[in-house]
């Protein structure tokens, strides 16, 4: 009975919430029920009222109700606590399937602060959350990953007992904050179709540093050449740095779908998924070929780290 | 909905103080009231924690037992001594004050928290004067912040939480007093455990003036009255009855060993009669008794109506049925003419003439001569009063003590120095060696009118003892005490001593005396409102309610009706306050309409200005510089601008 009960509030719940980047709590997702520390209470009032009763005593009466009254006052309190509570999508943390990924969104409200806010969900409960008047709070709520592709936020229950605990509120979000689960890189130990060998061999060369571009300052070592010494830099803090160099390089590889037929979609997706790691680790320029889409390669430095997300969240969206 | 975890739950340092401070002061209110024994038991239980709190020992078990050991000792011992709600509040006390070393979970913070608010209010049983009741709704809201703090004491600062508490507190007060107004009052289920009776004050019931030294002075109030016209409509200043009037009659003592007076017992209850008609010269007034612990109740005179729930005796004393264990209040109407024609029996005759065998010859001596002097018996009492008078007798509240058998001989021709019972017991003697019908009155004379209340209050210092004499079938007052000290009697007990000390020059001082009536004042508004309003005047209320309502509904309900329509606009339209400066728009509108030469309704300004600035494209510029102020000043909602920029504006765009 109580399953069927709770598949019916479920239910309603869920027409009524709203499923957006931007959800702001408002009286039609807003529950209020009396907590259990309310049956406590409710009793001790009505001993009082039995001791004012018995001792035909009006004191009694005045401390039982002012009680009662707080207690039903209490229930707007807490109501008000909640109400337009402002909570807004912010970014994710994409991870490889099996990883866990984390979500951030920012609560915030005007003119009124927000307390003892405790936010719960299937894997995670946040309590006790403050949430300034004069400033926006940010929070972060992790999730397993299980398979590749898109993975949207858990509902998440808002709720809080404040001020004095006698009634439980509580509201849930349906956050529109979707992560993107990246293939998980497994090497399949397999030659592609159609490729020179030469472009397998690219991958296991390691030597990288070069002569020709700029790349990043690290820390002297004995031994390095002088010519590469940063010496602005060393006048400026009394550190001596040396330049590293890389050589730019001209030459690509493709990572393509087509080149593994004899691996099945979500094997074949792993291995690109682990090419991709590798090229971009050991610094190849690399371009993505997947059916009708294809990514060129970049060869600028300051590049790369995007060009990779960009290619992986092609892999999950595939 | 919230699941406990298991977890052990350690309390913070702001907790610490919190729980310390709630059993501080939920024991507070109790400190005058329950046995040393039991304040020794709770501040060792909150010293004993806060050392478990701020050195972090751990109790030892011993210490507990020792601990619960006492408890239970000292509940034997009041259930021994006496069944007294005193014990019963002591016990369950202690055995609240002890979960405070159980604190393992939140939920215990909760059940030690909820059993001091119940503890909290029971203390009202003791006491239920205003300053004390509100001290317990005091102490309720403290431990409400307590609740308030277990959650949010990070967010929130001591100071901050206490103020939130008192103010969500005050915000209920109209639904505290809509149900308590109208909460049924229902009658006692069972009967509870008094007070015990260590707490007696006011009258003894017997007076032994030879062997008091020194005569406590009590400034307690001992009752209220308001004096009424026959509709219970209260009287005005000029109206009411002289001070020397007011000689409230409690009992009559008519039993004289020779030292005591006690009451007879065999002067029992008689039946209520109707008088057959009003009398003239009746008073009307409600007296409100403060606890007295006896069944005395406080007339004038003798009754005219008969009182609910309570004897009227044979001497014309009334006893209430039950003891005054709380404040209570009952109307009375009484008159002096009641006196008239009393018919007594032989018995009692005897018994009102009763005294002592072969003691106080030198009185017997003296009242033989002096009453054949006389020509008649009004005629000896004058006599005796001129007696007191003459003889350089004196009033005072130490005299010396009577050791010898004959008291009554030592006081009147030796020592000559007596308070009113010394008067009332040597004049009721002297009366009685004449085989005259006598008996003392013991009672209060006097009181103190407040004219902010607008009502007399009598302290207990103003107990005072007369005598009644029964001449010719009919009971005469007479106040032998008038005799010595007329102002005692005319000008109340105060006039009498010089203030002496400087408590007593304080308490007389004007400031103090206006502050003390105030206070007065409000207890007894406090009394006469709060603690008796009962089904009787719930009932009253409500017809008094239903009337005004069957009057007025329907201006009420047109006004509520306005008032929801109104703010049902408000709600619906929901306008930025700059909205309020419609007719301005209007105003523009018209201008633009003018310029264009042509009127369309239902066009926004907007449209309003492309149409203009089709007409006037030189006017392009401060057209567009127009539109974005006048935009964010009619429709943000946080708008600054100023009515005069926008105006400025508008007379640019304008002119030619």
């Amino acid at each position: 009975m109580s399953g069927f009960i709770n598949d019916r509030f479920e239910k309603i719940v869920k027409k009524r919430a709203e499923y957006s980047e931007h959800v702001t709590l408002s009286h039609r997702k807003i529950y209020i029920v009396p907590s259990k520390l309310s049956l406590m209470l409710l009793i001790v009032i009505s001993l009082i009222v039995l001791a004012g009763i018995n001792y035909q005593n009006n004191v009694f009466y005045i401390l039982a109700f002012w009680l009662l009254s707080l207690f039903i006052w209490n229930f707007i309190l807490t109501f008000f606590n909640l109400s337009k509570l402002e909570v807004k999508a912010k970014k994710t943390l994409n991870v490889f399937a099996g990883d866990t990924a984390e979500f951030e969104f920012e609560l915030s409200r005007v003119n009124k602060s927000v307390h003892g806010l405790n936010i719960k969900t299937d894997e995670q409960v946040l309590d006790s959350i403050f949430v300034d008047k004069k400033s926006s709070k940010s929070v972060f709520i992790k999730q397993k990953s299980v398979v590749r592709g898109k993975m949207e936020m858990h509902k998440m229950t808002f709720s809080t007992v404040f001020p004095f605990g006698f009634c439980y509120g509580f509201s849930y979000v349906y956050l529109n904050l979707p992560a993107w689960i990246y293939p998980k890189p497994v090497d399949a130990n397999v030659l592609s179709v159609n490729t020179a060998p030469g472009d397998q061999q690219i991958l296991e060369d390691t030597q990288i540093i070069g002569s020709e571009d700029f790349n990043q300052l690290k820390q002297y070592e004995p031994g390095e050449r002088l010519g590469h010494i940063h010496w602005a830099n060393y006048a400026k803090t009394g550190e001596l740095k040396v330049k590293e160099f890389v050589d730019v390089n001209s030459s690509s590889m493709w990572i393509d779908w087509a080149d593994f037929p004899m691996l099945e979609r979500e094997a074949r997706l792993s291995h690109l998924c682990f090419l991709i790691l590798e090229a971009h680790k050991k610094n190849i320029n690399f371009g993505l070929r997947l059916n009708n889409l294809e990514i060129e390669p970049v060869f600028q430095v300051e590049q790369k780290q995007s060009h990779l997300d960009h290619c992986l969240i092609q892999l999950a969206k595939f | 909905m919230t699941k406990n975890t298991k977890a052990v739950y350690t309390l913070n340092s702001a907790m610490k103080i919190w729980l310390i401070l709630a059993l501080i002061v939920t024991w507070l209110p109790f400190v005058f009231n329950l046995p040393v024994v039991l304040h020794f038991l709770i501040v060792s239980i909150i010293v004993c924690q806060s050392f478990v709190f701020y050195k972090k020992i751990v109790l030892a078990a011993w210490i507990r037992f020792v601990f619960i050991l006492s408890v239970l000792i000292v509940a034997g011992l009041f259930s021994l001594l006496h069944y007294s709600v005193e014990g019963v509040i002591s016990f369950s006390l202690l055995a609240v004050f002890f979960k405070i070393f159980e604190i393992k979970s939140k939920k215990d913070i909760y059940v030690l928290l909820m059993s001091l608010l119940f503890v909290n209010s029971t203390a009202c049983i003791l006491n239920q004067s205003l300053f004390y009741s509100v001290w317990l709704i005091v102490n309720m809201s403290i431990l409400l912040s307590v609740f308030v703090a277990i959650e949010h004491h990070q967010a929130m600062s001591f100071h901050k939480i206490i103020g939130f508490t008192v103010k969500q507190m005050l915000i209920c007060i109209p639904l505290m007093l809509i149900v308590f107004l109208m909460f049924p009052r229902i009658n006692a289920f069972w009967s509870m455990p008094g007070l015990s009776d260590q707490a007696t004050t006011g009258l003894s019931d017997s007076l032994s003036p030879g062997s008091i030294a020194n005569l406590a002075q009590s400034n307690a109030a001992a009752f209220r009255v308001t004096f009424t016209d026959k509709n219970k409509k209260p009287i005005s200043l000029q109206q009411q009855p002289k001070l020397s009037d007011l000689y409230w009659r409690a009992m009559t003592l008519d039993y004289f060993d020779g030292k005591t007076w006690s009451q007879n017992d065999q002067f029992s209850e008689i039946k209520w009669q109707k008088p057959k008609v009003e009398m003239a010269d009746s008073r009307y007034y409600q007296i409100i008794m403060q606890p007295s612990f006896q069944r005395l109740m406080l007339i004038l005179d003798r009754l005219s109506t008969n009182i609910k729930q309570s004897t009227l005796m044979q001497d014309q004393t009334v006893l209430a049925n039950v003891e005054f264990e709380k404040i209570k209040k009952y109307d009375v109407v009484s008159s002096r003419q009641f006196f008239d024609q009393v018919v007594i029996t032989d018995l009692q005759l005897e018994l009102l003439t009763q005294l002592p065998d072969s003691i106080n010859p030198k009185t017997y001596q003296f009242s033989q001569t002096l009453m054949q002097d006389s020509q008649s018996v009004i005629d000896y009492i004058q006599k005796v009063l001129d007696h007191f008078k003459t003889n350089q007798f004196y009033y005072t509240l130490s005299p010396p003590t009577l050791n010898t058998k004959n008291q009554i001989d030592e006081f009147l021709f030796e020592s000559k120095e007596g308070f009113c019972s010394h008067y009332a017991s040597a004049f009721t003697v002297l009366m009685r060696m004449q085989n005259i019908p006598s008996r003392i009155v013991g009672g209060y004379l006097g009181g103190e009118y407040n004219d902010l209340g607008g009502f007399w209050q009598i302290n207990q210092k103003q107990a005072h003892a007369w005598v009644e004499v029964y001449i010719n079938g009919t009971w005469i007052r007479i106040d032998p005490t008038a005799s010595v000290a007329l102002t005692r009697i005319e000008q109340g007990m105060d006039s009498m001593f010089e203030a002496n000390g400087l408590v007593e020059i304080i308490a007389r001082s004007s400031w103090m005396s206006a502050f003390q009536k105030r206070m007065d004042a409000m207890n007894y508004a406090w009394q006469n409102k709060v603690l008796n309003y009962s089904a009787n005047k719930q009932s009253k209320l409500v017809q008094n309610v239903g009337s005004w309502w069957n009057q007025n509904f329907k201006q009420v309900l047109l006004s509520i009706l306005i008032i929801s329509v109104l703010i049902f606009i408000g709600w619906a339209l929901r306008m930025p306050i700059s909205y309020l400066f419609l007719p301005l728009h209007t105003k523009w509108v018209k201008k633009l309409d003018k310029r264009l030469g042509q009127v369309k309704p239902n066009q926004s300004m907007e449209d309003k200005l492309i149409l203009f600035v089709k007409a006037n494209p030189n006017k392009k510029e401060q057209a567009e510089a127009f539109l974005t102020i006048y935009l964010s000043w009619r429709f943000a909602v946080n708008s600054n601008i100023q009515i005069t920029q926008l105006k400025q504006k508008f007379k640019q765009l304008i002119s030619t």
